[in-house]
């Protein structure tokens, strides 16, 4: 609003100051020439000086001063009309007068952007990113894994510590880390279900929430390892999801409920995936289950040392669902952020398209695809499979023109 | 919101300059005062509008406000704030926002300083200077306006060209656009008159103070950015007929002409046609050289966006100014009457003369310039045209304009005696052949040229005198009278000593620095030394430092002569990592009107270093000459007759004004 007040006074006082003359009296301007008159009556005093001071002869002085009057009388010849003075009407001088704001605003609307608020550097908080970066993590269990660290370069080969490490990583939000150490666990421990579902979890939240190639292929291990395994279950369904199969996943995420008693923790995040794939409310799902409690015993593990009980891992995977949501909201934000610096990042893209879809957000999706079409425009490759992609997750693409999106 | 309201400024300026365009020309043609009178206020309040624009952007650049898209393309946070505020202007878009700056400041000085300027003359001339302003205003909001948005945000800049992070980018820009765009008052003036068809001695005299100091501006703009290229590119060179050098050349060329040939028309009503077309050319040439460096048709430093839209849109501007003020000028020369006759030999034969000689060194200039870039177009074969094209050709087209310089002043103004010019001379040829006759005795050896060369300018240096000498006659009269009449010259006669002086100074600097310099490029370990004009450099060993947005290494040299130590001086090597680039700072050392100057190469694999070291001979001569040259027009400047020309009803009005503003 203070805006548009001085643009309006800026307005007015930029009219007010051109249309001034046109309304006033003007007095002087009958004698055009006399300025003529001015300047060859300073050269005639010219030569009379440089007479004076002996740079002419009497000669010389004498064929100057009659060229020079020469051109006075020539000036004095052409004896133009006077000029006009009385002031115009307001009739005559409104319309020159509109003329002003109307280019000045008319064009202003068309190529600025008034709402965009100044945006200094030292007013403004630092980037999101450094803020997720550094999570809070308790003195204790910070030393704690500095220890375990310390401990594990002198002793790389030391699969149990990597094997208690690693959920710790998780925990603390360091998921690269946790990637790292679940690895090393499995190479120097041997492949476990749980293992393999950890690791693969892992990745997901690394790939902020993506079900990659990677990941996929660990929870089918698992799988192998353990048939009645839920977490697999659950991303293979999820990146079913991711893949465009909807029907597919809602049906995996249902077998998954069927195997699952009423009462297992994971059985709302599968209902809100479901309520998700099928863009209704999550309450609205109702599940085929189990009874509740009776099929406890079916994931059995070897209890391992340092490891969660079967119940932990269910209580967390459970707790984690809300949380995770949470932070793959978080995580997404930030790789969007990411991208308005790096927008050649083509996975990048690939990654925030299909995490707007498993947030359930298609607007943003949609928004996103327009913005990754402007650094890959669609007749090149990438962007043909963007909009492949697009395509396969439902996100509306951009149609028109797709060249007048690359400025 | 101060971005937006600059970003509405310079729009509003648009509208207010279409008015300026407009209504000061209808009043004119209709002999209307009232629409007459607009054009100051408009010209005054167009400078106003593009000032606060202008302000908006650096405040945008000091606080380093990312969301402006020019902002983060060419500033950093952590670059000193010097060069966040030379940064405005170190990118395409804001160096044209300078443009319009300086263009629209040009229209305000005429509308402030103009009050001897006859009413429709003035109208005339800020309506051609307003036609000029909504061309380029169009051109920059909507090809490249430096106020657009981006959202959200980036936290870091891309940092300014290294290159350019430099104090010589608060000042050659400014001072080069104040040249370049002050010949647009030339030639609106030129349109002006075209349009009017009025072309008189009178019309002379108003146009030059203004040539004058757009010349003068040019001049000092063309010497810093000489010295600047001599000492942050690293070569020594101190001009390379670089495309984007001899744009700006080409003008000053013309523009030297063109103060000359309107002296001619104030004083003798000759040289009508030729000083109005030289005023619409040497604009030409100014709108051409934006032209080459804005378009992208050119890759130098200067080149900082490449934009096809861009380079067309100046071509049409290019097409439409050049072509329209040609065809005006075709239309009305024919009804233009010859002025004064004058015999060859006189003061206007040898103003002829210099101009015949200052315009064919333009076109030699323009097509070396252009013919590259026309054959690559016409048949893709690249060539490049260097300095030794130029020497051949410009520097022989020089030697007669030198020599004339000294005699042109001492003849006389219709019919003059060249014996009687020469013989008042002697002195100063005398003195030239004695000092090259010397030159050549000291430097056995040295090229025949330039002991030539020397002389010549020496020749130039007494004889800008000459004309001082004769006509306060010393000599032939009591001292004391004459140093009475000395007093009494017009201040004018001094300003073209002075600047004819400084053109010798300049041609003795470029003759020493290319007969008598010394160049070695030596792989150098610590300790090792070396010598130069006389002095031994000693390489103490190199530093790696951190600068505020760049890693350095810094080369330290001590500097003997005579097995004592003078001085010390470092060179450095930088790297801007935000742009991947590396930058040389030369070290420089002045003795007298020489300087060392030593560069560093790249590091060897044994831990050595190349390093480049040159003694550049009276090299400062060079930039010396070009101060008296402006320093000369700063002189002509204050000449009262520029001044008079106001009617007395008005005078005293004009008077109270210019009391104010000075």
């Amino acid at each position: 609003m203070m805006f548009w007040i001085i643009v309006l006074g800026l307005t007015i006082l930029t009219v007010a100051v051109l249309m001034r003359p046109l309304l006033r009296d003007q007095q002087d301007g009958s004698d055009i020439l006399a300025y003529d008159r001015e300047v060859y009556k300073d050269q005639l005093s010219e030569i009379d000086r440089d007479f004076e001071n002996g740079l002419l002869t009497e000669n010389e002085a004498e064929l100057a001063r009659i060229e020079i009057s020469r051109r006075l009388i020539a000036a004095d010849a052409k004896n133009e009309g006077a000029a006009k003075g009385v002031a115009m009407s307001y009739a005559h001088v409104i319309p020159i007068a509109l003329m002003i704001p109307a280019i000045a605003i008319g064009i202003y609307t068309f190529v600025g952007q008034p709402a965009a608020p100044d945006m200094p550097l030292a007013l403004r908080t630092p980037p999101p990113e450094t803020q997720v970066a550094s999570r809070a993590v308790p003195e204790d269990i910070a030393q704690m894994v500095a220890q375990a660290e310390a401990h594990l370069v002198q002793n790389p080969n030391d699969g149990r510590g990597w094997d208690v490490l690693a959920p710790i990583y998780f925990r603390m939000g360091e998921f690269l880390k946790a990637q790292q150490a679940y690895a090393k666990a499995i190479e120097l421990e041997g492949s476990t279900a749980l293992r393999h579902a950890s690791l693969g979890e892992a990745i997901v939240t690394t790939q902020e929430g993506a079900v990659t190639p990677e990941a996929r292929s660990n929870f089918l291990r698992a799988l192998e390892l353990d048939p009645n395994a839920a977490r697999p279950k659950f991303f293979l369904a999820l990146g079913l999801g991711q893949n465009g199969q909807k029907d597919a996943a809602i049906d995996a995420f249902e077998a998954l409920a069927r195997t699952s008693p009423a009462d297992a923790p994971w059985i709302r995040a599968v209902q809100v995936q479901i309520a998700n794939l099928k863009g209704v409310e999550a309450d609205s799902i109702t599940l085929e289950t189990l009874p509740a409690s009776t099929t406890a015993q079916s994931e059995s593990q070897p209890s391992q040392l340092g490891n969660p009980t079967q119940e932990d891992i269910a209580a967390a995977s459970e707790m984690e669902a809300g949380d995770r949501m949470a932070m793959i909201k978080n995580m997404v934000a930030s790789l969007d952020e990411k991208l308005i610096d790096e927008p050649d990042n083509f996975e990048g893209w690939q990654r925030l398209l299909q995490s707007y879809i498993v947030l359930g957000e298609p607007d943003s999706a949609a928004k996103a695809l327009e913005r990754a079409l402007k650094a890959f425009s669609s007749d090149t490759d990438q962007g043909r499979a963007l909009l492949a992609q697009a395509k396969s997750l439902g996100i509306a693409t951009p149609n028109a023109a797709p060249k007048a999106e690359t400025e | 919101m101060s971005t937006e309201l600059g970003h509405f400024a310079l729009i509003l300026a648009l509208a207010t300059a279409i008015m300026q365009s407009i209504l000061p020309m209808v009043g004119a043609a209709r002999s209307d005062t009232r629409l007459m009178n607009v054009a100051p206020m408009a010209a005054v309040t167009c400078f106003a509008l593009v000032l606060l624009s202008f302000a908006a952007l650096t405040q945008a650049y000091l606080t380093s406000d990312f969301s402006v898209l020019n902002v983060f393309e060419n500033s950093h946070s952590l670059k000193p704030t010097l060069y966040k505020f030379t940064g405005v202007w170190g990118n395409h878009e804001g160096s044209m926002l300078l443009w319009i700056l300086i263009l629209a400041f040009f229209g305000a000085l005429v509308a402030v300083f103009g009050n001897n300027l006859p009413p429709t003359l003035k109208a005339n001339v800020i309506g051609v200077q307003g036609w000029i302003l909504v061309a380029f205003l169009l051109f920059i909001i909507f090809t490249s306006n430096p106020f657009i948005r981006i959202s959200p945000p980036p936290f870091e800049g891309q940092d300014l060209n290294p290159i350019l992070q430099d104090i010589g980018l608060a000042i050659h820009p400014p001072l080069l656009y104040l040249g370049y765009v002050g010949f647009s008052i030339s030639f609106s003036f030129a349109i002006a008159a075209l349009i009017e068809g009025k072309i008189d001695a009178a019309w002379a005299r108003w146009v030059r103070p203004w040539t004058l100091t757009a010349w003068m501006f040019l001049t000092a703009g063309i010497s810093m950015g000489s010295y600047w290229a001599y000492y942050e590119l690293g070569w020594g060179g101190w001009w390379f007929w670089d495309p984007v050098e001899n744009a700006s050349f080409m003008p000053w060329l013309l523009g030297t002409a063109l103060l000359h040939s309107a002296l001619v028309m104030e004083k003798r009503e000759a040289l009508k046609i030729w000083t109005v077309l030289l005023a619409i050319m040497a604009f030409s040439l100014s709108l051409l050289g934006t032209f080459l460096v804005r378009s992208g048709v050119l890759t130098s430093v200067h080149a900082f966006a490449t934009d096809p839209t861009r380079g067309v849109f100046i071509l049409m501007i290019l097409c439409v100014f050049i072509g329209g003020a040609l065809t005006l000028f075709a239309f009305r020369a024919s009804s233009l009457r010859a002025g004064g006759i004058f015999a060859p030999i006189s003061r206007e034969g040898a103003l002829v003369l210099n101009n015949l000689f200052l315009t064919t060194a333009t076109m030699t200039v323009f097509v070396g310039t252009l013919y590259p870039l026309f054959l690559e177009v016409i048949s893709e074969e690249k060539i490049s045209v260097g300095a030794p094209f130029f020497n051949l050709t410009f520097g022989p087209l020089m030697v007669p304009l030198l020599l004339a310089i000294p005699i042109g002043p001492l003849l006389s103004w219709k019919r003059g005696d060249l014996l009687g010019a020469m013989q008042r001379l002697y002195v100063a040829i005398l003195g030239g052949f004695a000092v090259a006759l010397v030159v050549i005795y000291v430097q056995t050896g040295a090229p025949i040229l330039a002991a030539v060369g020397i002389g010549i300018g020496i020749y130039l240096i007494i004889g800008s005198m000459a004309e001082l000498w004769m006509r306060a006659g010393l000599g032939r009269m009591a001292f004391s009278k004459s140093l009475g009449r000395l007093k009494g010259l017009p201040r004018s006669i001094y300003g073209t000593a002075m600047a004819h002086f400084g053109v010798g100074v300049t041609v003795i600097g470029i003759v020493a620095v290319s007969a008598f310099s010394s160049e070695d490029i030596v792989a150098m370990q610590p300790k090792d030394q070396i010598e130069a004009g006389g002095k031994t450099i000693i390489f103490e060993g190199i530093e790696n430092a951190q600068g505020p947005n760049y890693q350095v290494q810094i080369g330290h040299f001590t500097i003997m002569e005579a097995g004592r130590e003078i001085g010390k001086t470092t060179s450095e090597k930088r790297f801007y990592p935000a742009r991947q680039m590396p930058t040389t700072e030369a070290g420089i050392v002045t003795y007298g009107a020489s300087q060392l100057y030593v560069s560093l190469g790249d590091p060897q694999a044994n831990g050595g270093l190349v390093v480049r070291i040159w003694y550049k001979s009276w090299v400062t001569f060079i930039w010396y000459g070009t101060v008296f040259m402006v320093l000369g027009a700063i002189i002509s400047l204050s000449d009262r007759r520029l001044r008079v020309g106001a009617p007395a009803a008005r005078k005293t009005k004009a008077a109270a004004q210019q009391g104010a503003s000075a």
